[in-house]
């Protein structure tokens, strides 16, 4: 590959791939992670823990007889390496055969600029500074507001290497900086609690003020939450709200989940599974995206996915497993792994739902009566084989398009194939979260859900 | 894994720039994974995890840094990152280390001495009797896992300690469908023992009892939505007072006054049947430790008794704060990671009344005999969690079993309408997340009833969807 950061690691993959091969195996595959990492939380106007770190590890497939074996280590010891030789050659003879285990095709290829050039241009007194800050704008913004449970600033600059028995030797690094905040609103004995974050390639990217001030608000505009009659009606999904359930199509959009028969979307390519106000696509390229990278995590070059265009089911995502297991499918470079301890899975990039034009205020005056959700709850409840839900939910109620009074201790139900067909417009106002991988959405309107309350 | 005298010489190092307080912790820990798909090995993962973690304590404020180089230069190295990073005074007095001995834990089997064909077959029985139990039954995902984490804490007090803790764990899924419904039952028993927690068949009846759920879900139909009575089943319905009552009794969250619980010491917090106890010495428990991760000797902590606040889980450093020993609640994830007050083992203890009683005296509700996983906010205690077996109560008894059910409510406002606690207590294990650390933990409970709590469901009272 051309333009990479340089191979820190290859003496270390050289000595555990011969040694994968001098042991039997036909092909191996050395990922290396290294990360450096500075997290600042304040609290009281204090640093109430700075911690500072680098760290690395290594993860080793092996194959051999249409078998694979995994192992990893965070021991880079002469003797540790040997153990992670023998421990992935070990498992590789108890694994089952499978006619598509293997390397990947396709090579790394090309770079994206994931570094910020000004990352390191802070020093760390200048960066425990933005958790103090963060802190005190979050607690001077409003009235009801006086503290926060913590900050947080966090930086990290994390490296991949990849080196296969096959000649594969390539690198990637990017960079993250991201604040985070909850705060606490107060009245009386009621308390609420409204958390923000914000995150770029590096700490100038970060607005804390803004971070700040939506942490308090969203607190404060809890204050008085109520529990309304149980109904159906309307629903408008803030970004975050929206986003959030977007991540729980991740498994669904699976190519693993469809061959498994453990997917709601199975068999349903070129079916209308959605509103036709509703395009998803995921994008490991996507610049702003802090899930975006080069190559995947074996290395096949990352793309755009049009996973629904206008309510049309288009694609499933695919690691190289899943597309030879398919036949006629190509990876669309969505290996992903948890860290060097985990083989390489299925995971999206940055998930997208695509925005639309309405503005806020917009759908709110579209739905006239109904419900604001500003957080759901207990999204790992959703149930990704059937897309059944019942989520915790927080917001307002909205009357003639009016934001009104909050609301607490309320669920909506349904199914997600439901949520996706009742969806009747889409916001201009696309945000990202972290879901599995990087999710985004703008705000969106359902016409109708049963929400239950007192 | 490394020698005293090098504990000694990073601990130096780590207060040479002063600090009131700084320890080493010291961690290797081994993994293995199997899991079984489709009748299939789908996956072996083994490894090892190893480094330390230095912290210097000044204040209520802490530097920290890791290493992964389990070597004199990779610690003394973390150890001046950590001071550079410490802000203020005390002295760099020379530390004299003191080991203190603990009872080591009970393990017959070591299961890294296990052959990997026997763990195998653990999973192909255990896929054999979830399909055996029912015929809807199309897919078993069954894995198995192993770790055993090593330990050794060297703070500056002059205290040295070292524990092996070894854990064995199990989970199982299956699936069941009939026409175009498809519904999936979880189970995960699990125990801080060696491989002879599988002399008994504890994974074949977890399995049995994923299929037996799955398939029931088959016939069940939509929750209803409302506020009714609540009957909550035992061993892992604990987690409802876990994540709702005992996050909020963790002394940073107290001492923050980001828990419901702050100030409210030795006042009625709870309905007078409930007391409870956090107990990392159980045998056994998933949560159990003999010393916690800042070698404390762990002990029975009563948080809750007859309804009264009785105690909070401390740390070092939040004890320090409060002028008061350290409850042996201190916690991390790994070397990696600061500890902060976590619970261990946490339960409600039995009553005396008996489920039959419970039911019968309950003219309308749910019965939620098994939970899932739940969501808190332990600034407000407002929860949520899916009840991933539930069933109807009519009339005094348990009728239909219902899906798609969600609880929602408040904790402390759940304990007090307690209004019935059974005498069946039973532990189960789970993971508990924090701050974005995991550590193994139990939850359990008696049966118990709450008079009232929303239940939401995909049937909304009164419309039918």
């Amino acid at each position: 590959m051309s333009g990479g950061p340089g191979l820190r690691f290859a003496e270390t993959a050289a000595r555990v791939l011969d040694g994968a091969v001098t042991g039997g195996a036909a092909d191996a595959e050395a990922y290396v992670h290294h990360g450096a990492e500075l997290t600042v939380k304040a609290f009281g106007g204090e640093v109430e823990s700075l911690t500072s770190a680098e760290s690395r590890g290594i993860g080793l497939r092996v194959f051999g007889d249409s078998r694979m074996g995994f192992a990893y280590t965070s021991d880079l010891s002469e003797d540790g390496l040997r153990r992670l030789v023998d421990t992935a050659l070990a498992a590789c003879r108890v694994n089952e055969p499978d006619e598509h285990a293997g390397l990947p095709d396709a090579v790394p290829d090309g770079d994206l600029d994931l570094v910020a050039a000004d990352f390191d241009a802070r020093s760390v007194e200048e960066r425990v500074a933005m958790a103090l800050e963060l802190e005190r704008l979050a607690t001077t913004a409003v009235p009801e507001v006086r503290r926060a449970s913590g900050a947080v600033y966090a930086d990290e600059r994390g490296r991949n290497e990849l080196y296969t028995t096959r000649g594969v030797a390539a690198a990637f690094e990017a960079t993250v900086a991201y604040g985070y905040v909850e705060t606490i609103a107060e009245r009386g004995e009621e308390m609420q609690a409204g958390m923000s974050f914000t995150y770029g390639r590096s700490a100038s990217a970060l607005d804390l003020a803004a971070c700040g001030r939506e942490a308090a608000e969203r607190a404060a505009g809890l204050l008085g939450a109520d529990r309304l009659p149980s109904r159906t009606v309307p629903v408008i999904f803030e970004p975050w709200a929206a986003a959030s359930l977007v991540g729980t199509l991740a498994s669904s959009i699976s190519a693993e989940a469809v061959q498994k028969g453990r997917s709601l979307l199975a068999g349903r390519i070129g079916e209308s599974v959605a509103a036709s106000c509703v395009t998803l696509v995921d994008d490991g390229r996507l610049r702003e995206g802090l899930a975006s990278r080069p190559w995947d995590a074996e290395g096949v070059p990352t793309q755009r996915t049009e996973v629904i265009a206008g309510g049309v089911l288009r694609s499933y995502l695919h690691n190289s497993y899943t597309a030879r297991r398919d036949g006629s499918a190509r990876s669309t470079g969505n290996a992903a792994r948890g860290s060097y301890r985990s083989t390489p899975e299925l995971g999206p990039t940055n998930l997208v739902l695509l925005p639309g034009t309405a503005g806020p205020d917009e759908l709110l005056a579209r739905m006239g009566d109904g419900i604001l959700v500003t957080e759901v709850h207990g999204l790992h409840t959703v149930n990704p084989v059937t897309g059944e839900f019942s989520l915790g939910i927080g917001g307002f109620a909205v009357e003639g398009g009016v934001r009104g009074a909050p609301i607490r201790e309320m669920t909506v139900a349904g199914t997600l194939l439901d949520l996706l067909g009742g969806v009747e417009a889409v916001g201009s106002d696309l945000r990202f979260t972290f879901g599995p991988g990087f999710v985004g959405a703008p705000s969106v309107l359902v016409r109708s859900l049963p929400v239950s309350g007192a | 894994m490394i020698d005293d005298a090098v504990l000694r010489t990073t601990l130096d190092r780590a207060l040479r720039r002063g600090g009131d307080f700084a320890d080493v912790f010291v961690e290797q820990r081994r993994s293995t994974s199997i899991a079984m798909e489709d009748s299939r090995i789908e996956r072996v993962q083994a490894g090892t995890e190893q480094g330390a973690g230095i912290r210097v304590v000044c204040g209520l404020s802490t530097a920290f840094a890791y290493t992964d180089e389990l070597t004199e230069a990779g610690l003394l190295r973390a150890a001046d990152t950590a001071a550079a990073a410490a802000r203020g005074g005390g002295d760099g007095a020379s530390i004299d280390l003191r080991e203190r001995r603990v009872g080591e834990q009970v393990v017959t089997i070591p299961p890294d001495s296990v052959d990997m064909g026997r763990k195998v077959d653990l999973l192909r029985a255990a896929d054999a009797a979830a399909r055996e139990e029912s015929a809807a039954v199309r897919q078993v995902t069954a894995t198995y896992a192993e770790g055993i984490q090593s330990i050794i804490v060297a703070n500056s007090d002059g205290t040295l300690a070292r524990d092996r803790r070894t854990r064995v764990r199990a989970f199982v899924q299956a699936v069941a469908a009939r026409g175009g419904e498809v519904q999936s039952g979880y189970e995960a028993p699990g125990r801080a023992s060696g491989f002879e927690l599988f002399d008994q068949p504890v994974l074949t009846d977890a399995a049995r009892e994923a299929a037996r759920r799955a398939t029931l879900l088959l016939d069940a139909e939509p929750a209803p939505s409302g506020t009714m009575t609540v009957v909550i089943g035992n061993d892992f319905g604990g987690v409802l007072f876990h994540e709702a009552s005992g996050h909020g009794l963790e002394a940073d969250h107290i001492a923050k006054r980001a828990s419901v619980f702050s100030g409210q010491m030795g006042q009625l917090v709870a309905s007078p049947l409930v007391t409870a106890v956090d107990d990392g010495t159980l045998e056994g428990g998933w949560g159990t430790l003999r010393i916690d991760d800042e070698g404390i000797p762990t002990q029975r902590n009563v948080l809750i008794e007859e309804g009264v606040l009785t105690g909070y889980m401390f740390d070092r450093l939040r004890a320090r704060q409060d002028g008061r020993p350290s409850t042996g609640n201190g916690r991390r994830q790994s070397y990696q990671h600061i500890p902060m007050p976590r619970m261990t083992n946490t339960y409600i203890l039995p009553g005396e009344s008996t489920v039959e009683d419970m039911i019968a005296s309950t003219p309308r509700g749910l019965y939620a005999k098994r939970l899932g996983a739940g969501q808190v906010n332990t600034v407000t205690g407002d929860f949520v969690f899916a009840v991933t077996e539930g069933y109807l109560i009519e009339n005094g008894r348990i009728t239909r079993p219902v899906r798609g059910a969600t609880i929602i409510g408040n904790g402390p406002a759940a304990l007090r309408k307690v209004d019935m606690v059974a005498d069946d207590c039973g532990l189960a294990p789970g993971t508990c997340g924090k701050e974005g650390q995991a550590v193994p933990v139990s939850v359990g409970q008696p049966h118990l009833r709450i008079s009232e709590l929303t239940v939401g469901g995909t049937r909304v009272a009164g419309v039918q969807l």
